[in-house]
Order: structure tokens, then C-alpha cells, then sequence
């Protein structure tokens, strides 16, 4: 079994690409469409890396990563967060691992997943 | 989620296209969807073939999936005999697969994953989908069918792949669901100007980029399709407004010729040379371009009516070396049928030819060679930037217009709107004298250069046009119609009849009333 990777973006045609390609990778990927959503699959769910939309309705990125921290969460799941307006981001108490400036291209994603999995399990 | 901005894509895919890449202000966006529709018989296999293996010759895969359209082994039965067509590429860098039954049996969905599977296999750059008609009539809904595409579109983002949908429509102007969709729209259609018909392109949307409006000629030929976007906006860019004018001259190969011009034909300017059937336009033309082979310069002959080799004889017959200098590449002849002539294809045939071979001297014969090719409403402005991009090229050029009738009351310039076109008018004439037919020749206008005032008497003999000295013969000589005239040429009392001074003017349009 590898890797789960949880998936949170509202952009369902997104995370359809995504869960189709790093399904091909060989990760096992679960999905959420929100902060909240997400919070809930992680009551169930311990994946081994977070790809985390910034801009979502109901609770987006930033929010998610408060809660996480709150939880205690952040220590144990790396999180690579994706946005196409890094410029809207906190310039700081930068809870994420990675930045990932969308549109991104299959090559940068893979490379990308694969540098924070291998550095959290050095780690 | 914000969906990839323009600016984010802004990598230029060229289409392999001739011309094509021109209206599109250098290719595709890369990993844009772009929608070509037409008619049946448009070419819209063509032109996204032609994509495919202009890719596959760059080093890049494309991956061709058809709905419900004609057959692989039809469709590259057909394409087999174009000169884009490489069989080795096919099935290596070229993959042809049917999508039909995935969508026959799972939908949109399911062919939503051949694609994505077909492409990732394949790490194709390009992908087609030709057949789109077949997906829309599998979409549950209209939504359906636009998710379908908006899934595509972020699927095709992240894996850098630019796809064409092909379709079938009447291009009508009617504004499908999906139109709204793609990144870009290119529809090839039909414009009937009777007699004839012509295929032309047109882009009506292209997200992130400029692009050449309007109509725009196309062409199937065997090398696949070409496209000659519109004279008016394509060699635009061509035009230097900063050109520095010449004072140089180019001369005729005639001294009482050169005279008349005050030294020849200043370098870069564009001459009408106009005049009834038989008055010796030709010969000018082909004389000026033999003066400048004699020089060792570069001349072109562009000619609708008489061949190659009916020139080539007609330039022994005066004297001129014209198979010798068409070898040591001193003269060119391009020779066109009026019969087939479209006005940006003759463009752009003219000006990649002054281009590419160096051209100095050009000698047009003549320019009823462009009307006929002509929606009348574009010639002044055609001629004008034709005449703009020789000047910015610093070419001497000779262009003839025929006069309708041998003798009239006003001196008409056939085409109307053009004149201000010329840097230079000649004005070539037969007048009856005393029995005879004499020939004549004057200037009617040269711009920013003096000029001989007078009419010439001239002969047609070895080396050409031999002009002599001002004649004064009599009065009324432009209109055909001399008074006064003599036997041997020498003045006479004019006539009492007052001389009315010939008119320089364009043909006025027809109004219908």
C-alpha cells in the first residue's frame, strides 16, 4: 500500500486530474472539497501528504492549516499548498511545507510530491 | 480555484500551417483547446494532420482520436499522397486510436479517460479529438457536455498538451455551448464571390493573444493547407514608416528615356506605365528589367499573359540575353494565369519572390492581372500597401495598366482609386498622323522629382523603346487625335481649335443609377 495523498480543492475537474495521475504513480489518493471537508477525512484518514488548495469556500487553505496546527496535525502531514494568486497568501506564520504555483504541469507536481514524501521520511 | 490565465500559457505552438501561424501572431497557446469547424470537406482533417505530424517532426508525440468519423485507414490512405505525410511517424509519434466505443459504453466519462490515458501513454504534446458532433450527442445535458470540456481543459494544463476539437458546422455564426469553453475558434469556410468560389479561414476567438481578423484565403494543394492571410494586414509589418527615399535612379536603358525622368526611375518607387493594347508597355517593362540585368542586378518579371517562353523570345527578337540571364539568376520570370489568380495568394507569391531572390528591378504586366484576382473595393488599398512594402524593400518597380480604347476624350486610369499608389505615371499613346500610327510617349507625373513636360515620339526597334526628341507635331496628340499634324513631324500652324489639356483621372465607380 502507498502513500495516501489527500486532495482539497472545490475545482472538481482538478481534483479528478490530479487523483487520476498520482493514482497512476501508485499513491492511493482520497478527496475533499473544503477546509471542513477535509477536517472530517482526517478524523478517519491519515494520509502522508496534504495537496491543499488555497482559495475554497466554506473554510479555505489558510483556515485548514489553523485547524491542523491546532490539532497537532501539521507536525505529522507535510502539506503542499496550491494557488494561482500567491500574492494573497500571509507573508507570515507560513504553515506549509511547499508552494505550488498553478497552472502547474505534470513533471513539477510529481517531482514535487515526491521531494516532500522522501524529506518527511528522512525526517 | 482560478482556472490558468493566459499570460501563464503564453508558449507558442506552431501549427505547421503555412501562413496559419501569421493570423495567430506565432501558433496555438500551448496546452490551450482550440475548436476547428467547417463544413464537411473544409479541410479540418488536414489542417489538424498536418499539426500532428509537424509536431512529430520536432521531436514531439500527437495523439489522434476519432469519433464516429471516417476511418484510420481511409483517412491515411488519403493523407499519404500530401507532402506532410511521413509513414514512418505513424503509430510511433503519431497514434490514431477510436474513441467510440469508450464512449459508446461509458459516456463522456469514458472518454475522458482514453484521452487521458492515451495521452499520458503517449506524453503526446498534441492531441486531436476529430469527431466532437459524436461526444455532444453522448452529453446528458449541455452542462454536461461543458464539464466534459473543462475537465479536459485542466487535464490538458497540467500535462502541457495542446488538443484541437474538430467539428462539423455550418459556421453561420451561431454561438455553441462549447464555443464558450475552448481558448480559441478557427473556422474554415467558403466565400462565394461568383464566378468563383474561395476557401477561407477565419479566427473568431483567441484567449491571451492578438490575432488577424476577418477572411483569410486557404488553399488544398499536395503540400496539405496553406493559408495567405490578407495582403492589407499581413505585410503591414513589412512597411518601414522611417525608410529613407533614394535619390538614386534606375535607369531604362534609354537615354532620351532617362531623360524624360530627369535621370530614370528614383530607386524604391513604383511606376504605372499606362497605355492601349500595342503601345509598347511590355517592351518598356522588359526593358527596364534588361538595364538592370546589364547591370548585374537582380530583376523579376511578374506577367499574367505572355509565358516564359514567349518572353524569352520576344527578348531575343529585341536583343536581350533573357535565357542567359535567367541562368546567372540576373532575371526571374514568375508567370501567373489570370484564369486562376487570388489577390493574397498573388501577394504573397510576389513579395516572397522579390524576398527570397534579392529582387532590385520588378516589372508587374499588368495590373488587370490583380483585378481580375480582385473584389474592385480592395484594389486601391491592396496596391497601396503592395507599393508601400516594394518601397520599404528598395525595389524599382514597373507596373502596366491598359487603357480600354485606343482614342478617348479624358485619360482614365482603368482602375479606379489607384494613382496615388504611383510614384511615377507614363503615358503611353498611338496617334493617328497623316495615315500613319505614331507612337508616343509622355510623363504625367513623378512625385518629389522634376520631369520633361513634353510628348516623346518613339520607336520600337533593337534594345527597345528608342526615344527621340519632343515632338511637336501638333495638338490634341493624347487624345489620339491630332490637328495640325505633318507628314515628317516638323511643327505646323495649329489649328484655331482651343487645346484642351488631357485629364488625369480615375475611372469613376458605378453609381447604378
Amino acid at each position: 500500500m502507498g502513500e495516501t495523498i489527500l486532495i482539497v480543492d472545490d475545482e472538481y475537474s482538478l481534483v479528478e486530474s490530479l487523483s487520476d495521475i498520482l493514482g497512476m504513480e501508485g499513491y492511493p489518493i482520497v478527496s475533499a472539497r473544503n477546509g471542513r471537508q477535509a477536517l472530517e477525512v482526517l478524523e478517519r484518514v491519515h494520509p502522508s501528504l496534504l495537496l491543499l488548495d488555497f482559495m475554497m469556500p466554506v473554510m479555505d487553505g489558510i483556515q485548514l492549516l489553523e485547524a491542523m496546527d491546532q490539532k497537532g496535525l501539521l507536525a505529522k502531514i507535510p502539506v503542499i499548498l496550491m494557488t494561482a494568486a500567491p500574492m494573497g497568501l500571509p507573508k507570515e506564520n507560513r504553515k506549509w511545507t511547499a508552494l505550488l504555483i498553478k497552472p502547474f504541469e505534470l513533471e513539477e507536481l510529481i517531482s514535487l510530491v515526491r521531494r516532500v514524501l522522501d524529506t518527511q521520511r528522512a525526517g | 480555484m482560478s482556472p490558468p490565465t493566459p499570460e501563464t500559457l503564453a508558449e507558442r505552438i506552431p501549427t505547421g500551417i503555412p501562413g496559419m501561424d501569421t493570423l495567430l501572431g506565432g501558433g496555438l497557446l500551448r496546452a490551450g483547446i482550440y475548436m476547428v469547424t467547417g463544413r464537411p470537406g473544409a479541410g479540418k482533417t488536414i489542417f489538424a494532420n498536418q499539426f500532428c505530424f509537424h509536431h512529430a517532426s520536432r521531436g514531439t508525440n500527437a495523439v489522434y482520436v476519432t469519433l464516429l468519423a471516417e476511418t484510420h485507414g481511409r483517412m491515411l490512405n488519403q493523407l499519404q499522397s500530401l507532402a506532410f505525410f511521413r509513414r514512418e511517424y505513424v503509430g510511433s509519434k503519431v497514434r490514431y486510436l477510436s474513441g467510440f466505443s469508450d464512449i459508446e459504453s461509458d459516456g463522456l466519462a469514458g472518454l475522458m479517460r482514453t484521452l487521458r490515458q492515451a495521452v499520458r501513454d503517449d506524453k503526446a504534446s498534441v492531441l486531436v479529438i476529430d469527431g466532437m458532433v459524436t461526444a455532444a450527442s453522448y452529453a446528458k445535458s449541455e452542462v454536461d457536455y461543458k464539464k466534459f470540456i473543462h475537465e479536459l481543459q485542466t487535464w490538458v494544463a497540467m500535462m502541457g498538451c495542446t488538443v484541437l476539437i474538430l467539428t462539423s458546422g455550418p459556421n453561420d455564426g451561431t454561438v455553441r455551448p462549447e464555443h464558450t469553453m475552448v481558448d480559441g475558434l478557427v473556422e474554415l469556410g467558403v466565400r462565394h464571390l461568383p464566378p468563383r468560389s474561395s476557401r477561407v479561414v477565419r479566427i473568431t476567438k483567441f484567449r491571451g493573444s492578438g490575432f488577424l481578423e476577418g477572411d483569410h484565403l486557404y488553399q488544398i494543394s499536395g503540400s496539405g493547407l496553406s493559408v495567405y492571410p490578407r495582403c492589407e494586414v499581413a505585410f503591414q509589418s513589412w512597411v518601414d514608416p522611417l525608410h529613407v527615399v533614394s535619390a538614386e535612379r534606375a535607369g531604362l536603358g534609354n537615354p532620351g528615356l532617362d531623360r524624360m525622368l530627369g535621370g530614370g526611375l528614383r530607386r524604391g518607387s513604383t511606376a504605372l506605365a499606362l497605355g492601349s493594347s500595342g503601345c509598347g508597355k511590355t517592351v518598356l517593362g522588359m526593358q527596364f528589367l534588361a538595364e538592370g540585368a546589364r547591370r548585374g542586378e537582380k530583376t523579376l518579371h511578374f506577367g499574367f499573359f505572355e509565358t516564359p517562353a514567349a518572353l524569352i523570345f520576344k527578348g531575343e527578337q529585341l536583343g536581350w540575353p533573357l535565357r542567359a540571364w535567367l541562368e546567372s539568376g540576373h532575371q526571374h520570370i514568375l508567370w501567373q494565369s489570370p484564369a486562376e489568380g487570388q489577390l493574397d495568394l498573388l501577394a504573397h507569391r510576389l513579395l516572397t519572390a522579390v524576398r527570397d531572390l534579392g529582387i532590385q528591378r520588378l516589372f508587374i504586366d499588368g495590373l488587370v492581372g490583380f483585378k481580375e484576382a480582385a473584389e474592385s473595393e480592395r484594389m486601391s488599398g491592396y496596391l497601396a500597401v503592395l507599393g508601400e512594402v516594394l518601397t520599404g524593400m528598395n525595389v524599382t518597380t514597373l507596373i502596366t495598366e491598359e487603357t480600354r480604347q485606343l482614342f478617348v476624350d479624358d485619360v482614365h486610369i482603368p482602375t479606379g482609386g489607384v494613382s496615388a499608389a504611383f510614384h511615377n505615371i507614363l503615358f503611353l499613346r498611338q496617334v493617328e498622323l497623316d495615315a500613319k500610327l505614331r507612337r508616343l510617349i509622355s510623363v504625367m507625373k513623378t512625385r518629389d522629382s522634376i520631369h520633361a513636360r513634353d510628348l516623346f515620339e518613339f520607336e520600337i526597334a533593337q534594345g527597345g523603346l528608342d526615344v527621340g526628341a519632343a515632338f511637336s507635331g501638333g495638338n490634341n496628340l493624347m487624345k489620339g487625335e491630332p490637328r495640325g499634324g505633318t507628314t515628317s513631324g516638323q511643327p505646323q500652324v495649329p489649328p484655331p481649335a482651343p487645346r484642351r489639356k488631357p485629364k488625369l483621372l480615375a475611372r469613376p465607380r458605378k453609381s447604378g443609377k
